[in-house]
């Protein structure tokens, strides 16, 4: 496993705790965080992916195909208006709106 | 009305608290797995629309080969990141996952490539998640 893919792999685990943490779902059964993740991953992805730019699709989807997540999130950066802010701000605001 | 021994006079109040506490946990957790589930599904649509096809579809590709890049070559990041002297995931998610990726337990997280980009990218920008009233996680990564 190259140093690129396992320092990869620790910022998904980094990523994954934080969230747990922010949703407070960690006393929930194992199962039910694991469909909450991933429902609000999905949730949150999607909302991403809309405010891609028209003109900026095709480029989102080529960068999805590759499997490279650097160049995912650089297009993504590309394609979306003030990309970091936005992000940011889509971030926080789902996560305060899924919470318990 | 007999009084019961002392040692039969078991107090339960903390018990009792306990479970309750438990079940409006559950019961919290279960809304919200709902509400994210309707949003889930009501945003389908409109990326069907933008994107001409599924989300499945359209995350399939990209998801599944660095899911499977990491499933193949998982088995030496706990002594990489041992090495290194890093912390592993605290969240039972996260140490599901991690169990997944490496082998330790048979199958992937259900889901998961949908949650690797998230993640990821969660993690880049884990300075907009706010988690000071939260319970203590792991910001100490990285």
């Amino acid at each position: 496993m190259a140093n690129d893919d396992k320092t990869q792999l620790y910022d998904l685990l980094g990523g994954l705790d934080n969230l747990v943490a922010a949703l407070h779902i960690d006393a929930l059964p194992l199962e039910m965080q694991l469909l909450i993740v991933e429902h609000f991953a999905s949730v949150l992805f999607k909302r991403i992916l809309l405010k891609v730019q028209d003109n900026e699709v095709e480029s989102v989807k080529e960068a999805l195909n590759s499997g490279d997540m650097d160049r995912f999130t650089q297009s993504i950066s590309k394609a979306i208006p003030n990309a970091q802010s936005y992000i940011s701000d889509e971030i926080s605001r789902t996560a305060n709106e899924f919470r318990i | 009305m007999t009084e019961l021994p002392e040692y039969q006079q078991i107090d339960t109040s903390d018990f009792s608290d306990a479970t309750l506490e438990s079940d409006q946990t559950i019961v919290e957790g279960e809304g919200l797995l709902a509400r994210l589930e309707s949003e889930d599904r009501s945003l389908e649509a409109e990326v069907s629309i933008k994107y001409g096809e599924k989300f499945s579809e359209l995350a399939k590709e990209y998801c599944g080969q660095k899911w499977q890049k990491l499933l193949e070559q998982g088995d030496g990041f706990i002594t990489w990141a041992e090495q290194k002297g890093l912390p592993l995931p605290q969240s039972k998610v996260g140490m599901r996952t991690l169990a997944g990726a490496t082998g330790a337990v048979g199958t992937a997280v259900p889901g998961l490539g949908v949650l690797l980009p998230v993640a990821y990218i969660l993690w880049k920008r884990s300075a907009s998640l706010s988690t000071k009233d939260s319970a203590p996680s792991t910001l100490q990564y990285g």
